[in-house]
């Protein structure tokens, strides 16, 4: 059904545009051609000839990312490595590259640990895309609804209670896949996490180029903004220090 | 020459100085050594006036060293020439005929200057000059470079001179130039000083080179070279006594001091060029690599070197290892340099062997990958890099552990598997599904949509069912409220037909009045009815176990009777009488 509909929006799309026959596909598969010809700048074009055309896709982002390593952007690596990992959260190539990547950064920041069980939650919830989950959510609440169903218009005393049961428990499954898809949309869609882009980036203690100098982080350093004013974002490291950066020092994962 | 060189024992040479004075006598002195001559051919000599010659002269030599008795034999053809005319003159070759064997001496170049000594004395007898007259002019030192604009690394030779007009008859405590920024090595260093005449601007200095050496410069920028400073011991004569007839005629010598140095030489070195390949180390000159394999085949666990060797020209004598990179399993061990580089020429030229033992630890067929060298041409200003031809290597199955004295053990030789390097993985290649970029299905209308629709459809689903249920529950109700008189009305007939004395007739009324009302009781339709099920459904619905086994005993005993023979007329009464009871019990339990 989703496919479909995308591919009817597809063939609009490429009808409408002007290069037809630049379809995703076939620029997909020359850019693998030459990032394994090792022309990695001619690569990266067509991936972001891709990327310009108003689709993704986890491996696309997870080919750039890629492709910006070995041109040894490790920022940019890192970026987009972010962003193929919000779309495909438990996927194990994205994770172990971005792990490598980081490595290559300069900072090196200690996250806070938190609670495991909080954790879990979050990993539980990145088993899958938001997409999956809206999917399994539907199939399951379609399921508690059946059992539903059994459970009124069924003869028979004992057939009645073991779906009743049945239908409650599931009905739980469904509120809980429901939860899950819209907390991992609302994760994919966090607007609030950035990457430093610039090599040397000043945190200050004030959003002016005056203020006192807190620390000095690098390209390839994972930030969350928690709030903006004028050209400064105030951020916050993994490790919890906060401070002011200039907007256009980072990017925006989503 | 060559043929000088082809008999090594006998040997045919001139000596004459490089630079005279014009009016100046000078001797051209021919040798023939370990030579029996036969007969001397002389040169022409055209630019200089013969004074005397050539006079031969025959030397015998006997010489013991540690035992071994050496005898020599030279014979030497003596001239006595004057300069004239000032400029470059050359004179001939010379031949002697030896065994039938022509020797020949190499053609001289004399450089006749404008003379400013004597013209009656050589300079070789000098006229001491008195201890307050020595200049600096007189006796110097300098340290001569070969290039004073190198790269680093670009080998270059420095020379010191020692250059005098007096004699100078030794030297003390001299201290030689130290390079500071240089890698230096002596490439000649007299035991005896050996007096050579040059030419400097026109005045003719006996010069002595007391040591060459050739440089390799190790860091950029204007490298300075620290002066360097002799004693120089000097005879002039004793003017203080002249008052003795007797000095006069002995001329008496007083030793004089001086000390020169030679001034501070200062070197540009300029910094090799950027964009050095990765595989550049300081290498600076002109060079060819090889490598070779000591085996082409060995078995596991034994050693094999390979060798990596790097020829030609220039800072040969620095060069680093080139990276060698062997397959994994492969127990390389640090490489034995072999250096036959020498100095020639200003330059180190020759070869650098690298021989690296290896010890393959598994058998198959092996490919060294090819040595990768990289140099900095200095002809050509660029870089090359230049590499060796893969070589292949067989490594058969070791025989056994037992040459290593160990037995075999299973399991021993296992281990973990090395991580060799850390890259990121491949991309992806499967065409993905693409999606619309930040469109989630989540939250979308199409999510809502769904969810409306499997409500709506729900809510069909439900009305429907219901409605099915209410119509099915309201032909219950019709039947159940007529069930009571239904059976009645069967009973009636089925008294009716027992008077008639229709007994098959009877038993089946009765059957039916029974059946009948359970079913339209229980909603049954007639095909569902079977006893079990009916006393499945009674007791779901909580009736009397003794009511439900005796209501169906009664059917029992009703569809027996049918086929049984006449059990007698008090018998089917009492069934009757029982099957309305049971009717009228059922009829209040169902209630």
């Amino acid at each position: 059904m989703k496919k479909v509909l995308f591919l009817i929006i597809f063939c609009l799309v490429s009808f409408l545009t002007a290069e037809a026959r630049e379809t995703p596909d076939s620029l997909w598969n020359e850019a693998n051609a030459y990032y394994a010809r090792e022309q990695y700048q001619d690569a990266l074009d067509h991936y972001m000839k891709i990327e310009n055309s108003g689709v993704e896709s986890a491996d696309l982002y997870y080919n750039i990312g890629n492709t910006y390593f070995k041109m040894r952007y490790m920022a940019y690596a890192v970026l987009y490595y972010e962003k193929a990992l919000r779309l495909a959260p438990n996927d194990p190539d994205i994770a172990y590259n971005l792990g490598i990547a980081r490595e290559q950064c300069i900072d090196r920041i200690e996250p806070v640990p938190t609670f495991f069980v909080a954790d879990w939650i979050r990993k539980s919830h990145q088993i899958m895309s938001s997409d999956m989950w809206a999917i399994v959510s539907v199939g399951v609440i379609l399921l508690a609804i059946l059992f539903f169903l059994i459970f009124l218009f069924a003869r028979g005393v004992r057939f009645r209670k073991a779906a009743f049961i049945l239908s409650v428990i599931i009905f739980l499954f469904a509120v809980m896949t429901t939860v899950f898809a819209w907390q991992s949309r609302k994760q994919a869609t966090r607007k609030d996490i950035a990457i430093v882009l610039a090599a040397v980036s000043p945190v200050k203690a004030a959003p002016d180029t005056q203020g006192k100098d807190l620390l000095v982080i690098h390209e390839g350093t994972r930030v969350r903004v928690l709030e903006q004013m004028g050209t400064w974002a105030r951020i916050e490291l993994e490790d919890g220090r906060q401070g002011w950066v200039a907007l256009n020092e980072i990017v925006f994962v989503y | 020459m060559s043929l000088v060189q082809a008999n090594a024992q006998g040997q045919f040479t001139v000596e004459a100085p490089n630079v005279v004075a014009a009016g100046e006598r000078f001797r051209l002195v021919f040798t023939a050594t370990d030579l029996e001559p036969e007969s001397f051919n002389p040169p022409e000599i055209e630019s200089f006036m013969v004074l005397a010659g050539p006079t031969t002269s025959t030397m015998n030599r006997l010489e013991y060293i540690n035992g071994r008795r050496t005898q020599s034999r030279s014979v030497s053809y003596t001239y006595i020439l004057e300069a004239g005319n000032t400029g470059k003159f050359t004179i001939g070759e010379a031949s002697v005929l030896s065994d039938n064997v022509t020797y020949r001496t190499q053609p001289v170049t004399i450089e006749v200057i404008p003379g400013t000594s004597s013209p009656a004395g050589t300079v070789r007898e000098q006229e001491p000059v008195s201890a307050t007259g020595i200049s600096d002019q007189d006796v110097f030192l300098r340290l001569d470079v070969s290039k004073r604009r190198v790269v680093k690394g670009e080998p270059l030779t420095a020379t010191l001179k020692l250059y005098t007009r007096v004699n100078v008859s030794g030297a003390e405590d001299i201290r030689f130039p130290t390079f500071n920024g240089f890698w230096s090595q002596e490439v000649y260093a007299p035991q005896q000083i050996d007096w050579q005449r040059e030419n400097v601007n026109g005045e003719i200095y006996q010069v002595a080179t007391l040591r060459r050496y050739v440089l390799l410069p190790q860091q950029s920028g204007q490298v300075k070279i620290d002066p360097s400073e002799i004693v120089c011991v000097i005879q002039v004569r004793d003017t203080r006594r002249g008052q003795s007839l007797l000095d006069d005629f002995f001329d008496s010598y007083q030793t004089v001091r001086k000390r020169v140095t030679a001034p501070a030489v200062t070197v540009n070195v300029s910094e090799l060029p950027a964009g050095a390949p990765g595989t550049f180390k300081g290498a600076v000159g002109n060079f060819s690599i090889s490598a070779d394999i000591a085996a082409d085949s060995v078995k596991a666990h034994d050693a094999v070197s390979v060798y990596v060797t790097v020829t030609g020209e220039g800072n040969i004598n620095l060069l680093e290892a080139p990276l060698m990179t062997f397959p994994p399993d492969f127990e390389v061990y640090d490489a034995k340099v072999t250096d036959n580089s020498r100095s020639t020429g200003g330059t180190f030229s020759g070869s650098k062997t690298f021989e690296y033992p290896v010890i393959p630890r598994s058998h198959g067929d092996f490919t060294i990958d090819p040595v990768e060298f990289s140099y900095y041409d200095i002809q050509n200003k660029r870089y090359r890099t230049i590499r060796t031809q893969p070589l292949k290597l067989k490594v058969a199955r070791s025989t056994d552990v037992a040459a290593s004295g160990v037995p075999y053990t299973p399991g021993t030789h296992r281990r973990a598997v090395e991580s060799l390097g850390k890259d990121i993985r491949y991309i992806r290649t499967a065409v993905p599904s693409w999606r619309m970029k930040g469109k989630y299905l989540t939250g979308s209308y199409l999510y809502f949509v769904i969810l409306a629709l499997i409500f709506a459809v729900t809510g069909l689903v439900y009305v429907v069912m219901n409605k099915r249920r209410e119509h099915m529950n309201d032909t219950i109700r019709v039947r159940n409220s007529k069930a009571n008189k239904i059976a009645r009305t069967r009973l009636k007939a089925a008294g009716m037909l027992l008077k008639q004395q229709l007994f098959e007739a009877y038993y089946e009324e009765l059957h039916r009045a029974l059946w009948g009302y359970i079913a339209d009781k229980l909603g049954l339709s007639q095909a569902d009815c079977s006893r079990d099920r009916i006393s499945d459904m009674l007791r779901d619905r909580n009736i009397d176990k003794e009511l439900i086994q005796n209501y169906s005993d009664i059917i029992e005993s009703c569809e027996y009777a049918r086929y049984a023979p006449d059990p007698g007329q008090l018998e089917k009464e009492r069934i009757f009488e029982a099957a309305v009871k049971a009717i009228s019990k059922m009829e209040q339990a169902l209630k």
